[in-house]
Formats: C-alpha cells, structure tokens, sequence
C-alpha cells in the first residue's frame, strides 16, 4: 500500500516535471494566414499577414465588448535578416505573441526572389515541422509584401481569399494550378528541373489597406490571378498568359473543368459558341525519329455546351461532330500555342524530360546537358478526341429561330 | 446476543415471559398477553408480539380468537398435547414454527412473529404474522423508460421477491434467504435459476454472502462494497436496478439476483462493461433503435470522459490539428480570457459538480431557483465577465449532458470521476497523455474481474456469439443462445429456430 502511494506520487511529480514545456495558449499564438518573402539589398524581407481574431469572430470576451466588424481582420509585418529562419527569428522583437505557421494557406514569392533561386525556401519548408509543405505559392511580379497588405472584401481573412480563389480557379478553370510547396519541389526534382507557379497580382490604381476603404461597394483595386510563372532550374524565366497557360494545363493534364470558346466552322474564325470541358485526360508517347523524339499528344475530354449561336440543329449527329472537330481543333491550337512559348523559353515544364529519361535512360544521360535547346525543337503531334456529352436544355439555337440563318 | 440467551425455556410461564421481556429491555411495542381461563389462578398461556412488526388485525383474528375460545379445554389437557393441539388445530396462521431456546423466541419476535407460549411446556410457537407500514409500488425514479414496465421494486423484501415471482413463474427459480448484519439482521434473497445459472457462480456468492459480518446492512450499497471483485477501481463490478423487468431478464440470462430488505435496489452479479450500457427498454423496442441508442451511449461515455480533455489538449498542444477557421473562433473566444486552458476547464468543471450536487441535496422547492442561478449566472455571466470562453461552456456543458446519457448510474460516475483524471493529462501532455491514460484504462478494464468473468467480455477475450447483444442489439428470433460464459453452456439454448416471422412457412409434415 505504501509502496503503491509512493510510486503515485513520484509519478505525479514527473508529470510536473515533464508537462506543458511547449504548452501554448490560444491567446499566445499570432496565427499567421498568409507569408511573403522579398529579397531586397542582399537581405531576405519576410513579411507576415496575422489574423487578428477578436476582429473576425464576434464572439468572446473582448469581441462583444468591441464589435468587431469595424477593426481589421489582419495585420502585417515584415523583419529581414540574411537568412530565411534569421529573418523570422527577427519577429520576437516586434510580435507580442509567437507566430503560428500551421495554418498558413498562401506563401507569396516575388520574382526578384525568384531570380535569386528558390530553394533556400524549400529548405526551410521541409526542416521546419510547423511549416506545412502543403501551403501553395504564388508569384508576385512586385513585392510580395504589397499583397499582403491588400484587405479583401467578402472574405475577411485575404490569405484566406486568396487561398480559396487559386482552389476554384484550378477547379473551374484549371489554366493555372495550385502550386503547394511539396508539388513545386517534386517538379523542381524532376529531370528538367522546372516548374510552374501562378502569379498574383494587384489589379488597379491605389492599394486597398484601411478599413475605411472597404466601406464602398467598389474598391479601388483588388487582388487577381493573372499569369502562369516558369520557373527554370528553380530561377524565375518568365510569364505566360492565360491562353498559353490553359494549353500548357492540357499538357500537363492537369485540366479538371475548362470553358473553352470555339468556331462553329473551320471557315469562320468568329468564336460564337462555348463548351465546357468536364473532363480531360492527356497521355504523351514520345516517338522516336531520325534524331530525336516526336511527342505524340493524345487528349480525351468530354464536356457540355454552355451556349452556341452557330444556327444549327442540334439534335443531328453530323452537327455534333461538325462540333465536336472544331473543339478539338481549338484544343490543339491552344496546345501548340503553349508549347511554342515554353519552348521559346526553353523551359520544359510539361514533363517530356521524364518520359524521355523513363523510355530511353542512356541517351537521356547525353541529352542532359543540351535539352533545353532539344525540347526547343521537339516537335509535338496532338490527336484530340473530344466528345460532347450534353448540349443543354435546348436544341436550337435562338438564331436559327429569328431565321437569321439556317444550316 | 449474551450467552444467557443461549439457554432453552423453562417450561415456567412466568418466567419465560418475565426472560423475554427483561431481554428486550421492557421495550414500550412490546405486548404481552396473559390469559388466563375462566377459573382465577396462574395464567394459561401468553402471547407476546412486537407490535410495530405485526399486523395487529391477523393477531387477533387467527391467534387471539381461537386461543381464546379454546383456552378452558387447554387448561384441562397436558401440557404437550395443548401444545401439540395449538400448533395443529387452533392457530390459523400458514407459518407457525416451534421454538425452543430464548434466543430462537426473541429472533421470532423481532422478526414480526407472534409467539405463543404455553404454561407447562418447555417450547413456544412462532407464527408469522409481519405486517407493518409498506410503500406501494410505484414508477422507477432513477432508471425510467419511455416503453416498458412502470414498476419498481419498494423497500419491501417480500413484495420485491414477488415482483419477480410473478415475472417468471417457473419451478426452477430458486429464491435462497439469507441475514445479514449482525444487528440489523437483515434479510437478503438471492435469486437465480437454477437450469440457467453457472453453478459455480451461485456458490461462489453464497460463500461471499456467508462471509459477510459486520453491524449493520441498511442498503444494498453495503452488500455491494463487501462482495464485489476489485476495490481500487471507479468501475463498478457489481450492477444495481430498480427495476424487475431488468432483474428478471438478467436472471434469465444467467446472472444470480440479491435482492435487500430496505432498499429497492436489487444487486446484479456476474456483469461485463457493456451491461452497464443496456437499458432494458432496448429489449422492448425495436432492434434498430435499439442499436442506434446503444452506439449513441457508447459515444457518450467516451464524449463525457474525453471531451474536455481533448478540447484543453488540442487547444493548447495542437493548434495545427484545427481546421482554420475554427482555430481562429476559438481564438477569438480566448481573447481576453485570464486563464489558462486547463485551470478554465477545472474552474468550469468543479463548478458544474456543485450545481449538480446542489440540485440534488437542496429542498425540492427551491429547484427552479437553482437552475437560474447555473445556467444565467454561471454560464453566460461569466462569459460576457470575460472569465471563460464561451466553446468553453459548451465544453462542459455538453459533457454534463452526455454523462446523463449513460444508463447505470454507477458506469456514468466512473466516468465522472475519471474525466479530471484526464484533463490534467491532457493540460501537461497533450493528446500523448490523454493516449497515455486511455492505455493505463484500458489495461485496467481488461484486468477487472466480475464473478470470474472477465470485465470486457464479449471484447476481451473476444466472445463472438455475445456480441449479438452489445453494441448492436439483434432482433429476438436471432438470439438463439444465452449469452455465453455468463450462463451454463449446458442449458445455452434459449428460443428455437425459425421464430422469424415470415408469411411463407413450411407446413409441418
């Protein structure tokens, strides 16, 4: 019996002894919903976007005191230093609370810093345990401390907007892709040593940072995903629009859902109609030739019509088809239009090096050096295989009804 | 009882009756009757009864009435032979027994019995004659249903013992006495079948009973604390019910019923973990609900035990296991807070133990009084004073609803007890010490003993034909066989085959 109390209490004393060492409060943490990082005059800049709670959630014991709605939901600064964790190490001599990086869904990189290379901050994401490798990254052609500082509207929190707008874009939309730490790693550790990123970008004149600013229905600027980012060796190479971006998507298949404006007829280059592509799959076959390799593309996608103004009927087969070649058509063009601009690049971001290095390993280890002026001149033989699934709940298009045209 | 009580009766009426009364201390309910034939002299015969044991009407009417028609021809005859002709033909009582020795007479009268004395003879009669002030039957109080019986077994032991009598009228129910208390001299039954029940279990609490001796039983409570496997454990070993359908259907399963004069809670034993989590409406209602209750109970015991636990550790260790916004909620909610996390949850906790040992300790009339006091100020008070957080309540609250789910009270307070245990594991560890102490509980659960049946069963050692009756609750034409280990494998059949109902049955040939 006393033997059993004393072992009791020397366990409870270690439990004493051994608890709470990193027991941290709610209210000790500064959660930190978006990151930036800036090189600037040899120095890393990291700049931070803190949620401030009471500000967000009405609740609690100071909210209800204060009524959120007028403070701001977030706070951002910045603390620079030569390296990555030196610069965040820096914080403790401004932030009251420790910074919480957990939960942090957005990392913005500028392309100065890009230019310097990314993989200081690669390091710091897979040695650090509360730093997710699953926060996506975006590029920021300006500072990346600037879009931080840009307030939302709807969404309160704007790391967390940004998060949620890059989610639907690469659902919906599918030309530019989420990018987390982990998938830029893996595509930088792949045999060409590149990747892609999407950009994000303030669109308009003055900067939206006072509370006061988002007291109109517009805003005089917003935060928008413009262009796909090429990376090359993990340094930045250069930009690639929309249109290009969606093609290179397509051969990257990494096309979800797509809207796709296409020509009724070959003829006709007016892009009257829209499809949506609910499904696409890409299979590449490198083919060999003379000297080198031909990549067969082969695209198999299905999708709805969203609207046509061709006039035609659409309950006959032969229409369907008519259709049905000149989506595939578009889809092609797209393609090349996006592999010719990686290729004036010189920046394989579409993975023929990895399928080269898989088919045919000894002479990948000769074209190493020089692929990037080969993948310049690979050529590329696209065969799209596009199916429409569903043309609506009409048949006909309103034209052909007014008799404006038959078909 | 003094060794002078151990000598037999004199045989001298005057003097027997001057024993009894000197023994009982000249007690004031104590009456003796003298009587005397017509011819004056020394007294015939006595009767001598407590009369706040008996019911004085069945006195008068079967034993004073008859003796006293017939006491002039008693007086004539031997002393034997108006002995022999008073037990046999006079007294008009079922139970009448003779007594020879002081102490047997004074036991009788304690008892409720009346004793009959008879001058000359060196004897008395003991007739059963106990009455007394009894409560009726009414509504269980603790464990009520919403389909089912609406009885309760009463403090009464002869009214408890019939309740289940009348439940299973079957010749091979075995209802064994027993007394219990050295003072108290309570009366115990212990009831079980005799076809069903593991024999070695029935003796093995005969022998548990017999070693039973202390002053005084005055609950079942008692004889639970004496009998019961493991000490050192909050779980309880032993079930108790109020109710007779649930004895009865224990019985019928197996288990060895004690049922306490004095209390209406009767004792269940051999019991496993998952008894404690069958309330007898899931027989009386239909198999799925039945199912979805039980699975929704076993939830709440694990929410009543974990839940503040998990909140104190995932809020203070493992922030990054919270999906954002409800991070930031919370944190929202801290705001301001002066506490700690684990100091919040105690305050809140104790503070929650109180209100619910106020509720029950304090005058009925004052109930509704109480409650204004807990949930206006105490709950929200202290949130808009910035005291607690406001998940924090929900926490505690939630918890204390849960705890209620569990049907056996005794289960539901192991659980209560436990619950702080658990906090302060998962306010200095982390989710490690709450997986910790999950470990150590579970360790504990599997060593636990109930009649030599391991605490755990059908879990552990894993059971398969009992688990039809644990976390799901088959339909009654599935439950073929008795539960296994607990009753005798000789009799394991308990319905026949194909009582499935369906239109379409096989003619018998």
């Amino acid at each position: 019996m006393r033997k059993g109390i004393r072992a009791a209490a020397m366990l409870l004393t270690a439990a004493m002894l051994t608890g709470c060492w990193d027991r941290t409060e709610l209210d000790d943490i500064s959660i930190t919903s978006a990151a930036a990082v800036d090189w600037k005059d040899n120095q890393w800049l990291v700049s931070y976007q803190v949620v401030i709670p009471s500000a967000i959630s009405g609740g609690g014991a100071m909210g209800s005191v204060q009524g959120g709605s007028s403070k701001l939901p977030v706070a951002v600064y910045s603390t620079h230093g030569p390296t990555i964790r030196e610069a965040i190490g820096q914080s403790v001599f401004e932030s009251p609370r420790k910074l919480f990086f957990s939960h942090t869904q957005v990392f913005i990189v500028s392309t100065d810093m890009l230019r310097k290379g990314v993989e200081e901050l690669i390091d710091v994401f897979f040695r650090n345990p509360d730093a997710r490798e699953t926060v996506s990254v975006l590029v920021s052609d300006g500072d990346a401390r600037d879009i931080l500082k840009e307030l939302m509207q709807i969404q309160f929190i704007p790391g967390d907007g940004i998060y949620e707008t890059l989610q639907r874009e690469s659902r919906m939309e599918s030309a530019l892709p989420d990018t987390s730490i982990f998938k830029l790693t893996m595509q930088l550790a792949g045999s060409a040593h590149n990747a892609v990123l999407p950009e994000i970008a303030l669109s308009g004149s003055e900067p939206v940072t006072k509370a006061d600013q988002l007291k109109s229905t517009t805003v005089p600027s917003k935060l928008r995903l413009r262009r796909l980012a090429v990376l090359k060796e993990g340094r930045f190479a250069g930009w690639l629009g929309q249109e290009e971006a969606l093609g290179v998507a397509f051969l990257r298949d990494e096309v979800h859902q797509t809207v796709l404006p296409f020509p009724c007829r070959a003829t006709d280059p007016k892009l009257k109609s829209t499809i949506q592509v609910d499904r696409s799959r890409t299979t590449v076959k490198p083919v060999r030739t003379a000297d080198g390799y031909r990549m067969e593309v082969r695209v198999r996608a299905k999708g709805t019509i969203l609207e046509t103004n061709c006039g035609v009927d659409l309950l006959k087969a032969d229409v369907i088809h008519r259709m049905e070649v000149q989506i595939s058509k578009e889809i092609t063009d797209r393609m090349e239009q996006g592999l010719s601009s990686i290729q004036a690049l010189q920046a394989d971001v579409v993975g023929f090096a990895d399928l080269i290095h898989r088919r045919d390993p000894k002479r990948w280890q000769q074209w190493e050096k020089d692929w990037p002026a080969r993948f310049a001149k690979t050529e590329m033989k696209a065969e799209v295989d596009f199916t429409i699934r569903r043309e609506g709940l009409s048949n006909k298009s309103m034209d052909s009804v007014l008799g404006l045209k038959t078909d | 009882m003094t060794a002078e009580t151990e000598r037999a009766l004199t045989g001298h009426l005057a003097e027997d009756v001057e024993a009894v009364v000197r023994e009982l201390g000249d007690s004031c309910d104590l009456v003796v009757r003298e009587l005397t034939g017509k011819e004056e002299g020394e007294p015939e015969a006595a009767v001598v009864y407590m009369k706040t044991m008996v019911d004085e009407e069945t006195v008068m009417r079967s034993i004073l009435d008859p003796l006293m028609d017939e006491l002039d021809r008693l007086g004539m005859e031997e002393p034997g032979d108006a002995f022999r002709r008073v037990h046999k033909d006079i007294l008009r009582i079922g139970t009448v027994n003779e007594r020879t020795k002081l102490n047997e007479v004074l036991c009788s009268i304690l008892d409720g019995d009346t004793v009959v004395l008879i001058a000359g003879k060196a004897g008395a009669l003991a007739a059963s004659t106990i009455g007394g002030e009894s409560r009726a039957v009414e509504e269980p109080t603790s464990q009520t249903v919403t389909r089912g019986p609406k009885e309760s077994f009463t403090e009464n032991l002869q009214t408890n013992v019939s309740l289940v009598r009348r439940r299973i009228r079957s010749p091979l129910l075995r209802v064994e006495a027993f007394k219990l208390g050295r003072h108290t001299q309570t009366n115990a039954c212990m009831i079980y079948m005799q076809n069903i029940a593991q024999p070695k279990v029935v003796q093995e609490f005969r022998q548990r009973l017999g070693k039973i001796d202390v002053d005084s039983i005055l609950d079942s409570g008692y004889v639970e604390e004496l009998i019961q496997d493991a000490t050192w454990t909050s779980f309880p070993t032993l079930q108790n019910t109020e109710r007779p359908d649930a004895a009865c259907g224990a019985v019928m399963e197996g288990k060895v019923l004690l049922i306490v004069d004095g209390t209406p809670f009767a004792l269940l034993a051999p019991v496993t973990f998952i008894s404690f989590f069958q309330s007898s409406e899931d027989y009386y209602q239909r198999y799925d609900i039945s199912t979805f209750l039980r699975i929704l109970r076993f939830c709440a015991f694990f929410i009543s035990m974990f839940l503040p636990s998990l909140y104190i550790a995932i809020t203070t260790f493992h922030q990054e296991m919270l999906p954002t916004p409800l991070l930031i909620s919370l944190a929202a909610q801290r705001e301001g807070v002066p506490f700690p996390a684990i100091l919040e949850a105690l305050l809140m906790e104790i503070t929650f133990e109180v209100l619910r040992e106020a509720g029950v300790r304090m005058p009925r009339v004052i109930g509704p009084a109480i409650s204004i006091v807990g949930a206006l100020v105490l709950g929200q008070a202290a949130v808009q004073a910035g005291l607690v957080s406001a998940a924090m309540i929900i926490v505690v609250s939630f918890t204390a609803i849960s705890n209620f789910v569990i049907p056996a009270l005794n289960m539901a307070i192991a659980a209560r007890l436990l619950r702080f245990g658990m906090m302060i594991l998962g306010g200095t560890l982390g989710l490690f010490g709450i997986m910790s102490g999950m470990m150590i509980l579970l360790i504990h659960l599997v060593s636990l003993r109930s009649f030599g049946i391991s605490y755990m069963t059908p879990f552990s050692p894993i059971v398969w034909p009992n688990l039809k009756d644990t976390l799901v609750r088959v339909p009654w034409w599935l439950m073929k066989k008795r539960p296994a280990l607990i009753s005798n494998p000789r009799q394991a059949v308990r319905n026949a085959s194909g009582q499935r109902p369906s239109p379409r049955r096989k003619k018998r040939p």
